[in-house]
C-alpha cells in the first residue's frame, strides 16, 4: 500500500484530502506544521509527498528547499491556492515535481499522484495514458482498460502525435505531416481513414474534433 | 462661479497692468508735451512781442512819440507801419497786438480779442474774451512808458497738442493690439508645457507607472513633475498591496470551498443512490462558488495586468481556448467550428485576449450548450481584427444586452453562473482598447458576441482609459 505525507494546515480541508485519498488505497499521513513535515519526510520513506505552501512554521517552499538540499528525492506534489505563475515557477525552481490549485479535484489529484508513482518505476518515459487509453511508445503498443488493441502503422502514428499533444488540437496538415515523413504518400482522406479506424477501436468518444482546428485527445489523465 | 483658464487669468491681469503703465506713460507724456508747447507758445509771444519792438525802434529813435507828445491813431500811424504789420501777421498769424504810450492805445493789430480787454501790464497773462481763453504777453520798453502786448487764443495752443495726441493715439492702439497679440501667443506658448505633459500622461496605458524625468521638462512644471512622481510610486504601492490582499483573498476563499470540495467527493463515493443527486447538486453550488471566486480574481487581477502587445496568431489562441472548453464538456455535447484554419496575426496582448475569449466561450457553454453548434470566426481587416463568437442557444432579448455587460448580472434564463462572464470579457477588451457588442444570430437563432481589437502598436498601448 503507497505510502503518502499529506501536508495540510486547514482544520476541514486536511482531513478530507486524508480520507479520500484512503478511499482511493493510500495510507495517508497528515501534518499541519512546515518543521513536522521536514521531521517525517527524513524519519519515513513516502512514495509521494503533498505539499501545501502556505504552512505555519517553516513554509511549504522552506520545506521543500530544506528537503532537496539533504538530498531528498521523494516526488513532491504542491497544493496551493496561489495560481500565479510566478509562484507557480517558484515551485517548480524550489523542487516540486508537480503542482496543483486548489480547488483540488480528487480524480485529477490522484492521476497526478499515479503519475509521479508511475514515474518513480521508471515508466515515465516511454508511456502516456490518457482515459482508459495507455500508449507505449516504444513497445508501439495502445491498451485500453488494460487490453491490448491492434492498431496498423498509421493509426499509431497519428493516435501517438495526438497524445503527446494531448489537450491541444492538432491540424490535419500536421497529421499529414506526420504520415508523410514515414511513408513517403498519404492520400488526402488517410488521417480521415485513420481517425474513424481509431474510433471505432478505442471508443468514439476518445477523439475531439472541431472544424477549423483538427483533432484532440483530451480527457484528464486518469 | 465660472472657471476661467489660468491662461486667461494670467493675461487679463498682465493686459490690466500693461493698460495701467500704458496709461500713466500717456498722461506723463501728454503732461510733459503740454508745458513744452506752452513754453514754446509763450517764447513765440516773447519773439512776437520782440519782433514788434525792434520795428519800431526807428520811429522811437527819431522821437516821434516825444515830440509829438500826443497820441497817434491807427491809421496812417507813423509808429507801425502797414507793411510792418503784414509782415508781423506773415510771422505770428495767430497773433494779435496791441501797443500803449504810457497807458494810452497808440497802435493795434486790428483783429483778435478787444482792445479794452486785454491786461495792460507786462510778462505773461491768461485773460477772457467773449469766451475764448486768451494768453498775452507784454514787454515794456526801456523808457518804462512803452507797453507792448502780443496775445494769443488758447484754443490755438491747445489744438497743437490734440493735433499730437490724434497723430499719436492710432499707432499707439495699433501697438498695443499687437502687443496684445504677441502677449496672448506668449502664453500659449509657455503654457502648451503644461497641456504637453498632460497629453504624456494620457497617453500612458493604465499600468504604466514609470516616474517622469524631470530634467525633460521646463523648471516651472517641475513641481508638477515631481508631485506626480509621488503620486506614480503611491498608486504603485497601493497596486502591490492590492495584488497582496487578492492573492489572500485566493487562498482564504479556495481552502475553504477545496476542503467542501473533497468532502462532497468522498460523500458521493460513500453516500448511498438515494443521496447521490443532493451530493451532485452539492458539488454543482461549490463548482459555482469557485468560478465566482475564480471570475472576481481575474477581474481584479486585470486592472493591475500589464500589457505586453507583440504579434499574436488569434488562429492559435482560438485553438486553445476551444480545447480548454472541449475537455470540459463531455464528447459530442457541442460542435464548434473555427475560420478561418490558418494563422491569422495580430499585434496585441496574447493573456488579455485570451481571457476575453474564455470567458465568451465558457459564457456560450453554460448558457447555449442545448443550442449544440458554436461557430468562431475570425475576419482581419487593415485596422481591425474582429473575432465573432455565435451560438444557438436562446439569446439574449435586444433591452438586456447592455445590462448582461455588467457585473453580476445574471441573464433571464435563471441559470448558474458567475454573473462575471461577460464584465471579465468587457474589461479585458476596454484595456486592448477595443469593444464588445451582442448582437442578434444573423440567422435569428442565438447570440452572436462581436469582439473588435484595434491595431495595437507593440509595447505601448495609446490612450488607454482607467476603469
Amino acid at each position: 500500500m503507497p505510502r503518502l505525507l499529506l501536508a495540510e494546515d486547514d482544520a476541514d480541508l486536511g482531513p478530507a484530502i486524508k480520507r479520500a485519498l484512503e478511499l482511493e488505497g493510500y495510507m495517508v499521513d497528515l501534518f499541519l506544521r512546515g518543521d513536522d513535515v521536514f521531521a517525517a519526510a527524513r524519519a519515513n520513506a513516502y512514495e509521494v509527498i503533498l505539499l501545501d505552501i502556505g504552512l505555519p512554521h517553516g513554509s511549504g517552499l522552506e520545506v521543500l528547499r530544506d528537503l532537496r538540499a539533504v538530498g531528498d528525492a521523494t516526488p513532491v506534489i504542491v497544493v496551493t491556492a496561489f495560481d500565479r505563475t510566478q509562484q507557480r515557477v517558484a515551485g517548480l525552481d524550489a523542487g516540486a515535481d508537480d503542482y496543483v490549485v486548489k480547488p483540488v479535484d480528487l480524480e485529477e489529484l490522484a492521476a497526478r499522484i499515479r503519475s509521479q508513482l508511475r514515474r518513480r518505476d521508471g515508466r515515465q518515459n516511454d508511456s502516456v495514458s490518457i482515459g482508459a487509453v495507455t500508449l507505449d511508445f516504444s513497445g508501439q503498443v495502445v491498451q485500453l482498460d488494460g487490453q491490448d488493441v491492434p492498431l496498423t502503422a498509421k493509426e499509431f502514428r497519428v493516435l501517438a502525435l495526438l497524445m503527446r499533444r494531448s489537450r491541444r488540437f492538432v491540424s490535419k496538415a500536421d497529421l499529414e505531416a506526420e504520415l508523410y515523413d514515414h511513408d513517403n504518400w498519404a492520400e488526402s482522406n488517410t488521417v480521415e481513414v485513420a481517425i474513424s479506424a481509431l474510433r471505432r477501436k478505442i471508443g468514439r468518444d476518445f477523439i475531439h474534433t472541431a472544424r477549423g482546428l483538427g483533432y484532440m485527445v483530451g480527457a484528464q489523465e486518469r | 462661479m465660472r472657471r476661467s483658464t489660468l491662461s486667461m487669468q494670467l493675461y487679463r491681469r498682465v493686459l490690466l497692468l500693461l493698460a495701467l503703465t500704458g496709461l500713466a506713460l500717456g498722461t506723463t507724456l501728454y503732461l510733459f508735451a503740454e508745458r513744452e508747447i506752452g513754453e514754446a507758445s509763450d517764447a513765440q509771444l516773447v519773439n512776437a512781442a520782440q519782433l514788434l519792438s525792434m520795428m519800431m525802434q526807428d520811429e522811437l529813435a527819431t522821437g516821434v512819440l516825444v515830440q509829438r507828445g500826443e497820441v497817434i491813431g491807427a491809421d496812417g500811424d507813423p509808429l507801425l507801419t502797414r507793411e510792418d504789420a503784414r509782415a508781423f501777421q506773415a510771422s505770428y498769424d495767430s497773433c494779435m497786438f496791441a501797443v500803449f504810450w504810457q497807458g494810452r492805445l497808440v497802435a493795434q493789430s486790428g483783429w483778435g480779442a478787444p482792445v479794452q480787454l486785454v491786461p495792460r501790464r507786462p510778462g505773461l497773462q491768461n485773460f477772457t474774451a467773449h469766451a475764448d481763453r486768451w494768453r498775452s504777453y507784454g514787454l515794456l520798453d526801456g523808457s518804462r512808458r512803452l507797453l507792448i502786448v502780443v496775445a494769443q487764443r488758447h484754443p490755438a495752443r491747445t489744438s497743437s497738442v490734440e493735433r499730437l495726441l490724434s497723430e499719436l493715439g492710432l499707432p499707439m492702439l495699433a501697438l498695443l493690439a499687437v502687443a496684445m497679440l504677441v502677449l496672448w501667443w506668449t502664453l500659449r506658448k509657455s503654457l502648451s508645457q503644461v497641456e504637453r505633459l498632460a497629453a504624456t500622461i494620457n497617453a500612458r496605458s493604465l499600468s504604466d507607472l514609470e516616474p517622469l524625468v524631470p530634467q525633460a521638462w521646463a523648471p516651472d512644471v517641475e513641481p508638477l513633475v515631481i508631485a506626480l512622481n509621488t503620486l506614480f510610486a503611491r498608486l504603485e504601492g497601493a497596486y502591490e498591496l492590492e495584488q497582496a490582499f487578492t492573492d489572500d483573498v485566493a487562498h482564504e476563499l479556495r481552502t475553504p470551498l477545496a476542503a467542501i470540495r473533497v468532502q462532497g467527493q468522498v460523500l458521493q463515493r460513500l453516500a448511498p443512490q438515494a443521496l447521490g443527486e443532493d451530493v451532485t447538486r452539492l458539488m454543482a453550488t461549490v463548482d459555482r462558488a469557485n468560478d465566482l471566486v475564480d471570475g472576481m480574481l481575474t477581474l481584479a487581477r486585470l486592472n493591475a495586468t500589464s500589457l505586453s502587445i507583440r504579434s499574436v496568431d488569434a488562429h492559435e489562441l482560438v485553438g486553445e481556448v476551444v480545447a480548454e472548453a472541449v475537455a470540459s464538456l463531455p464528447v459530442d455535447a457541442m460542435e464548434f467550428s473555427v475560420t478561418p484554419d490558418h494563422i491569422v496575426r495580430w499585434p496585441c496582448d496574447a493573456a488579455l485576449l485570451r481571457i476575453a475569449l474564455s470567458a465568451i466561450v465558457g459564457n456560450a457553454i453554460r448558457h447555449a450548450r442545448a443550442g449544440g453548434r458554436l461557430d468562431i470566426a475570425i475576419v482581419r481587416a487593415t485596422d481591425r481584427l474582429v473575432i465573432t463568437v455565435g451560438d444557438r442557444g436562446p439569446g439574449i432579448p435586444a433591452g438586456d444586452r447592455e445590462r448582461l455587460l455588467r457585473r453580476f448580472e445574471h441573464g433571464a434564463d435563471g441559470t448558474s453562473g458567475s454573473g462575471l462572464g461577460l464584465s471579465i470579457a468587457t474589461k479585458a477588451m476596454t484595456l486592448l482598447a477595443g469593444s464588445i457588442r451582442l448582437e442578434e444570430h444573423p440567422d435569428g437563432i442565438g447570440l452572436l458576441v462581436v469582439l473588435t481589437l484595434p491595431a495595437l502598436a507593440e509595447k505601448a498601448l495609446p490612450g488607454t482609459v482607467p476603469p
